[in-house]
């Protein structure tokens, strides 16, 4: 059903949308990277941040924080 | 220590492969979406249509972008999941040969155990990375997705809702005035290459607007396209009259034997609308040039008393006036046939007209009833050869007309017959006294031989009125012989408004 070798030019709505998904899934993404370190509405992920370092810190040595 | 070691070194290699996850994923979703996106184009959407669901009419679905969560949606997901894992697989290289390697000397890369281990862990840790991106890619679409849909859906219920009621209200449709071919919406050109849409309903190609596979955006609705696109006849093409399916359409026949008089009536009918709409600021144009010119020549020879020439016997093309102006106005399609085409049942077979129409008209010669001839036969021959009388028996014209009707599945009970004495100007000439109120025109038809006509009209037609006109200018006839006024009562029978009659008089039910 796709067609990727046409020649047509692909409407601006479809550029748009795709624009609006990208834009969003990269919000998300920043988002939840903010949250891991304990930022933004979804910091409560730092929680896991924390039992991830520790166990880090166990294991190796290594202190992250 | 040295556990701790390896350790470290696998926790830094992921947490790289963490980061290069996001990157290599934004790098997927760019190819994915962007350089390297697979496009589904209206004819291959149109081509998957016809595969999943073959339509049961005769036309193909119309070539236009299709709304992009019908299909596109899916195909960029998948395009975004193979780049995705493309650039996984292509990492997967040169670990894959390096350490699994059979032959050679890559087996003694596992010695230095630190390098297998920091890059294994940078893989997997990527891959976990790339595929929870993946995922909330596909749960930032679901919900775009879901958004769309509800808006969709909206858009759909209230537009197609809008359009419907509307179309309904007005009593709207799309009329050809070619072949006849009634059908509840047109097809349109695109403005920008002239392909067919045939069905410009808000649907999977498009909720408010739709783009053709050119380029052009059209209005989805009809009440909207009506006034924007060319609108077409679904099965001949024909160009149809602007705001077509979108105005009130009344369509009316004039039926009668040949020389009765149709078209000299059908023509002093609008030349009264003219001056009646004109008293009252009511607009009467043409919506096409064809009637325009067919109007300008006929309005001129009745105005200057001149003969109107024979209809030609060739099936005739809608004559169209348009009563208002804009949204609110009336289409009104007249079909004067030749009446040789009424001679005979089988050339009944090409007159669609009659099976849409919303009221009939027919003329009808006073001078082709016998009684009347020969009442005026020897004192007033001259005046009879002025009249061109027509020949055949009145009851033969109509007969045949509501056999076709009937024939045609049409209930003549449903709809409205204005039975029109034509000529009556040439009657009083030859001095003979004729009636112009509907009852007393009826029992002069009546009394005059054609009791049969009357009685069988009365019972077949929902509503029938007789009418005496003169069929001349309007300013040489009297207010109770005006042509326009059959015209007008069937058009107020469709829910047309307009101004007042020029008689004080109106014409009573037929209570026969």
């Amino acid at each position: 059903m796709t067609d990727s070798s046409s020649s047509q030019k692909t409407p601006d709505t479809f550029v748009g949308i795709r624009l609006v998904i990208a834009a969003l899934t990269l919000f998300v993404i920043v988002l939840i990277g903010f949250g891991l370190d304990g930022w933004g509405p979804l910091g409560l992920l730092s929680t896991v941040t924390d039992h991830i370092v520790e166990w880090i810190h166990q294991t190796t040595g290594l202190s992250l924080r | 220590m040295f556990a701790h070691y390896l350790s470290a070194l696998a926790a830094l290699a992921s947490a790289v492969g963490l980061a290069t996850a996001v990157v290599l994923f934004a790098a997927a979703v760019i190819r994915g979406l962007g350089a390297k996106a697979d496009l589904i184009t209206p004819v291959a959407f149109r081509r998957a249509r016809l595969v999943e669901n073959p339509p049961p009419g005769t036309f193909a679905p119309d070539i236009a972008w299709p709304w992009y969560f019908a299909s596109q949606v899916r195909a960029d997901v998948k395009k975004v999941r193979g780049e995705t894992y493309g650039f996984y697989r292509k990492l997967w290289t040169w670990p894959r040969a390096t350490f699994f390697e059979q032959h050679g000397p890559h087996l003694l890369w596992w010695a230095v155990f630190p390098v297998p281990l920091a890059v294994f862990s940078f893989l997997i840790t990527l891959g976990a990375g790339m595929l929870a991106c993946f995922a909330l890619f596909v749960a930032v679409v679901a919900c775009c997705w879901l958004t769309a849909l509800v808006g969709f859906g909206v858009g759909f219920v209230v537009l197609r809702g809008v359009d419907a009621t509307w179309t309904r209200m007005r009593d709207a449709d799309a009329s050809c005035p070619r072949c006849y071919h009634v059908s509840p919406r047109p097809a349109y050109k695109c403005p920008g290459c002239s392909t067919l849409h045939r069905d410009i309903r808000p649907g999977r190609l498009g909720v408010v607007a739709r783009r053709c596979a050119c380029g052009a955006l059209m209005p989805t609705t009809v009440v909207r396209a009506a006034w924007r696109l060319t609108a077409v006849c679904q099965r001949c093409e024909e160009p149809l009259r602007q705001g077509a399916a979108a105005v009130r359409d009344i369509r009316i026949p004039i039926f009668g034997d040949v020389s009765a008089g149709k078209t000299r009536f059908l023509y002093s009918a609008l030349d009264s609308m003219m001056a009646t709409g004109a008293q009252s600021d009511l607009e009467i144009t043409f919506p096409d040039g064809e009637s325009h010119e067919q109007a300008k020549l006929a309005l001129e020879l009745i105005r200057s008393s001149r003969e109107i020439p024979k209809t030609s016997e060739e099936l005739p093309r809608a004559f169209s006036l348009r009563i208002g102006s804009g949204a609110t106005s009336t289409l009104v399609h007249l079909f004067d046939a030749a009446g040789e085409r009424y001679r005979n049942a089988s050339s009944h077979d090409d007159m669609g007209f009659l099976e849409t129409a919303h009221g009939l008209v027919y003329v009808l010669d006073p001078f082709a009833i016998g009684p009347v001839r020969d009442r005026l036969t020897g004192h007033s021959a001259a005046a009879l050869r002025l009249a061109h009388a027509a020949t055949r028996d009145p009851e033969s014209a109509y007969g045949e007309v509501v056999s076709r009707l009937r024939g045609g599945g049409v209930r003549p009970e449903s709809q409205r017959l204005a039975v029109v004495v034509s000529k009556v100007d040439i009657l009083a000439d030859c001095g003979m006294e004729y009636p112009t109120e509907s009852k007393q025109i009826s029992q002069w038809l009546f009394d005059s031989g054609l009791h049969n006509l009357v009685l069988a009209a009365s019972a077949e037609f929902a509503d029938v009125r007789y009418f005496a006109v003169a069929s001349q200018a309007t300013g040489e006839t009297t207010p109770f012989t005006d042509s326009g006024s059959p015209l007008r009562w069937l058009l107020r029978g469709r829910g047309v408004r307009l101004p007042p009659e020029p008689s004080a008089l109106t014409a009573g039910e037929v209570t026969t």
